[in-house]
């Protein structure tokens, strides 16, 4: 089924809703701006219309000859020098707000990033040096503090941005770029979008930023470092070998006929673990804890304790992923993820019972 | 005071020649004449402009609802790239150059451009180069980078089909014809104006033509540079801009944007032209300011090569940098402002008649202002960060681009028609069209600043249900309706006049510039004969002897005025 279902709704995410003193910074000047460009389009209607008016053609002019002035040159010096001091005056704020807005960062910014943001086709990686772990599609950041981010891509050009956070900078590969974020208050997630086309699912590389406490920053990076553990039943060896890709779970207690009673079951769950280390799953994605640990696709370790699926285009939920797994380009039309529709419908339930469990 | 009649054309003995009379398509084909050139390249852009309009309203139609399915995502992104690519490169560009090539010549007092065979060249290589990149959609896919195709998204390795290679190798062919074009421009308007007339004194709209073609001579050479170098990337293993092999993505946008801001001064500076001789005309009075506009059109084009990193605020190349372009890119606003006044300045204190050509013009003040000072708020390159790949920045774009430069070509048609048909386009069915025009546009722009200002990036072909994005891209899309509604009306009118339209005199509007002085159309060899040139409106001239602009003015002959000034001692020469 085509598009079947349909993308959480996000509340509004605007340029003038900074959450923190770089994007307070950006959208006050910006406001300033703002103004000043309605003073002066309201200002050249007025004088446009004005002159439109009172300068029309119509009955009882016929006799009128205009005056034929050619120009006036304290006018035009006037009219050049005014919007030039305009200009130079707001000059000032540009530059004081820059380094707000961008505030520099230091020269081993390298050694001391706290999320590096990485831009594929079509979804996002970040990957937390000072916790050493990797996740993907849904960042976490601390409240209250300038938080580092490296921006890099590892394939084409793509470009974070999330309105409240303020400036938006290029992801691009070999080019690196540093920019504090910041955020004031917890308990908030802040939404965004790839902004720079990077091909056939631009559209769908939404961002969301996860505000929490600095405690529960430490209590989510904590539980992100943990590696998963693999489900107890592995000990019945598959029916088939691994190479012929269509290799069945072992089915060993497992007797569930549909999705939702195989999420429960812990039985359907070691049986989905062998579904996925027996297919391609593996060639693309890593689980710590396993043997997998491909870095072509997002990191799976916790996928459960994710919000979205697809980056953004799904709410995380059993059907949903499902629905992924057995064919991602039904909905996602052009992701590099392959279907997965010869897998038997009792494998496909295994396996999402197996990758809602990472929690 | 209606119609001059000065018996300046000799009386006919023999029907002139209608253009492209009993010689058939063919002799249009390979015609050296400027004006069958001028035409051609107007009508292959009317035709180009039809395409990405409707290129537009697929876009706008998907767009109309989130989530929607109409177009499949790489069906959108072609459709995308090449409605950009069309408007910019086969539609406004070409459209300029027409207007350029019909009429300089004829406003110089010259038998044809200076060189009539690369002036048909010019036109041919473009309507190829337009043709190969249309080829593409039959040849293995349209080209889906994007019109500014950012590396490596436009390498092979990303953009596996064809289409890239025929948008580098068509833009190459269409880049030479625009190159081609300018030079046509300068050495004509160099070497061939009639004798007594001094550069001071060039109609304006030749002036822009002129300097804007200094402008197409340094900005095309980087770009196909450009071209070239992504074809060696793409077909014979080059590395220039993959940086996996040791090339540099940031390389081809400082090559492109190189080229691509000046580009977008090229789409308008010849506009601007043309609106300094219409509103003039219908005010009855001179250019207010000819010094200064001119002045201030040589450091727009000077200056166009000084911004172009402003379209890359967002890459991360430093403050130092952001503050060179962001300085540099307030500086550009200074001349175009003093052109805005200008204009006000000429209608201030005359007579003015509202033709179509007139409304168009004044409407073009006032939206392209509107699209001009979001173009100074991303100068503050704070700003700039906080909303440059959004739809901010498509409403912009179609402000100035479409309220600007499109407005005026509207306006320049109603002008010039009669000039260049012998027929009046109807007035009547021109106001239909203009408030139609005036009112899809905004509707289809306007909402896009909202857009971009809640988070809706561009080049997107659907977004999420957010609230209010819905609504607004319906706005967005009834408006699209309403313009391609204004479309067609034109079209009817275009078509209608040229058959039944009322027939044109030599000077319908009582204007001053050269091309009045001949027929409605004028002949193969465009005069018979001119009147004395000594200032920049001889028709003024010849009809006021007791008033001509080459003569100071002083209170007896200026006209009702309250009060002397201390323009009395100064010649209307300066």
């Amino acid at each position: 089924m085509l598009f079947a279902g349909s993308s959480p709704v996000i509340s509004t995410t605007s340029v003038f809703d900074p959450a923190g003193g770089p994007a307070k910074a950006g959208a006050g000047l910006f406001t300033l701006i703002m103004v000043l460009m309605v003073v002066v389009v309201l200002m050249i209607s007025f004088l446009v219309s004005w002159a439109g008016f009172k300068f029309r053609d119509h009955a009882g002019r016929e006799n009128f000859e205009p005056r034929q002035s050619s120009g006036n040159f304290k006018l035009e010096i006037a009219w050049t020098v005014g919007p030039a001091l305009l200009l130079v005056f707001l000059f000032i704020p540009t530059v004081i707000v820059m380094d707000q807005a961008d505030p520099p960062v230091p020269a081993n910014a390298q050694a001391n990033v706290d999320v590096e943001i990485i831009g594929h086709q079509w979804w996002w990686e970040y990957r937390y040096p000072k916790y050493g772990f990797t996740t993907a599609n849904e960042m976490y950041m601390p409240a209250g503090t300038n938080f580092l981010a490296k921006l890099e891509s590892a394939d084409v050009i793509h470009e974070f941005w999330v309105p409240q956070l303020g400036p938006e900078f290029q992801n691009i590969p070999g080019s690196p770029v540093y920019q504090y974020l910041e955020a004031d208050k917890p308990d908030q997630v802040l939404h965004g979008a790839c902004s720079q086309y990077c091909g056939t699912q631009h559209a769908w590389m939404l961002i969301s930023v996860h505000v929490v406490t600095p405690d529960a920053f430490k209590a989510w990076a904590a539980s992100q470092q943990k590696a998963s553990t693999p489900p107890a039943s592995v000990a019945a060896a598959a029916t088939t070998t691994p190479s012929t890709g269509a290799a069945t779970s072992s089915n060993s207690g497992c007797s569930a006929t549909n999705l939702n009673d195989a999420v429960s079951n812990p039985a359907c769950v070691a049986a989905g673990y062998q579904v996925y280390l027996n297919n391609t799953c593996v060639n693309c994605h890593a689980i710590a804890g396993t043997t997998s640990n491909a870095i072509v696709g997002p990191n799976l370790t916790h996928l459960a304790s994710r919000q979205i699926i697809g980056s953004g285009i799904r709410a995380n939920t059993a059907q949903n992923l499902a629905a992924w797994v057995r064919n991602a380009n039904d909905i996602k039309p052009g992701v590099h993820m392959p279907s997965y529709s010869q897998l038997s419908d009792t494998d496909i339930n295994n396996l999402v019972a197996y990758l809602e469990s990472l929690k | 005071m209606s119609e001059i009649n000065i018996p300046l054309v000799p009386e006919k003995t023999k029907a002139l020649p209608r253009l492209g009379e009993s010689e058939g398509l063919l002799s249009w084909v390979a015609s050296v004449d400027h004006k069958q050139i001028g035409i051609m390249y107007i009508l292959s852009a009317v035709v180009f402009f039809i395409i990405g309009g409707l290129e537009a309203g697929l876009m706008r139609l998907q767009l109309g609802s989130p989530e929607n399915t109409l177009l499949s995502p790489d069906l959108y992104n072609e459709i995308f790239t090449m409605h950009g690519t069309t408007m910019i490169f086969l539609v406004v560009v070409p459209l300029l150059l027409g207007f350029g090539v019909y009429f300089v010549p004829l406003m110089i007092g010259a038998r044809d451009l200076a060189f009539p065979r690369l002036n048909l060249l010019g036109f041919w290589v473009l309507v190829f180069g337009g043709i190969m990149l249309y080829f593409s959609f039959i040849a293995g896919g349209a080209p889906n980078a994007g019109w500014f195709s950012y590396a490596p998204l436009s390498e092979k390795g990303y953009s596996t089909t064809v289409g890239l290679d025929y948008w580098a190798l068509g833009l190459l062919a269409i880049g030479i014809g625009t190159v081609i074009g300018g030079i046509n421009f300068i050495v004509t308007t160099l070497t061939m104006r009639a004798p007594g007339m001094k550069m001071s004194q060039v109609p304006m709209f030749v002036w822009t033509s002129f300097i804007n073609s200094f402008i197409i001579i340094f900005a095309l050479p980087p770009f196909n540079a450009a071209l070239v170098m992504l074809e060696f990337d793409r077909l014979l293993h080059g590395h220039f801009f993959t940086p996996e092999t040791g090339g540099s993505a940031v390389l081809w946008q400082q090559y492109f944007w190189t080229f691509g801001h000046p580009e977008v001064y090229i789409m308008i500076l010849p506009a601007w032209g043309m609106a300094a001789e219409i509103i003039p005309v219908f005010s009855r009075k001179p250019l207010f300011g000819y010094k200064f506009f001119a002045g201030s059109s040589i450091a727009i084009a000077v200056l166009s090569f000084a911004v172009f990193a402003h379209h890359m605020f967002a890459v991360g190349l430093g403050h130092a940098f952001d503050v060179f372009f962001g300085a540099a890119t307030e500086l550009i606003a200074i001349p175009t402002g003093v052109k805005i006044f200008n204009w006000i300045g000429t209608m201030w204190g005359g007579k003015i008649r509202y033709t179509v050509a007139m409304q168009f013009a004044v409407a073009f003040i006032v939206l392209f202002v509107m699209g001009g000072v979001t173009g100074v708020s991303f100068a503050i390159f704070p700003v700039d960060w906080d909303i440059t790949a959004s739809y901010y920045v498509v409403a912009h774009m179609h402000y100035v681009l479409f309220g600007g430069t499109l407005f005026l070509i509207l306006a320049a048609t109603y002008y010039w028609f009669p000039k260049m048909t012998g027929r009046m386009l109807s007035e009547k069915i021109g106001v239909w069209h203009f408030w139609l025009t005036v009112v899809g546009f905004n509707m289809t722009f306007l909402v896009q600043h909202i857009l971009g200002l809640v988070g809706m990036p561009r080049r997107v072909y659907t977004y999420p249900d957010n609230p209010g994005w819905g609504f607004m891209n319906q706005i967005s899309t009834v408006g699209y309706f309403i313009i391609a509604i204004s479309v067609l009306v034109f079209l009817y009118n275009f078509f209608y006049s040229l058959k039944k339209g009322e027939k044109a005199p030599d000077n319908p509007w009582d204007a001053w510039t050269l091309e009045w002085a001949t027929s409605s159309p004028p002949p193969t060899e465009n005069f018979y004969q001119l009147p004395p040139i000594r200032s920049r409106r001889p028709l003024w001239d010849y009809a006021h002897p007791e008033n001509p602009d080459w003569k100071p003015r002083d209170a007896e002959h200026a006209g009702p005025k309250k009060k002397q000034s201390k323009q009395e001692g100064r010649t209307a020469g300066d």
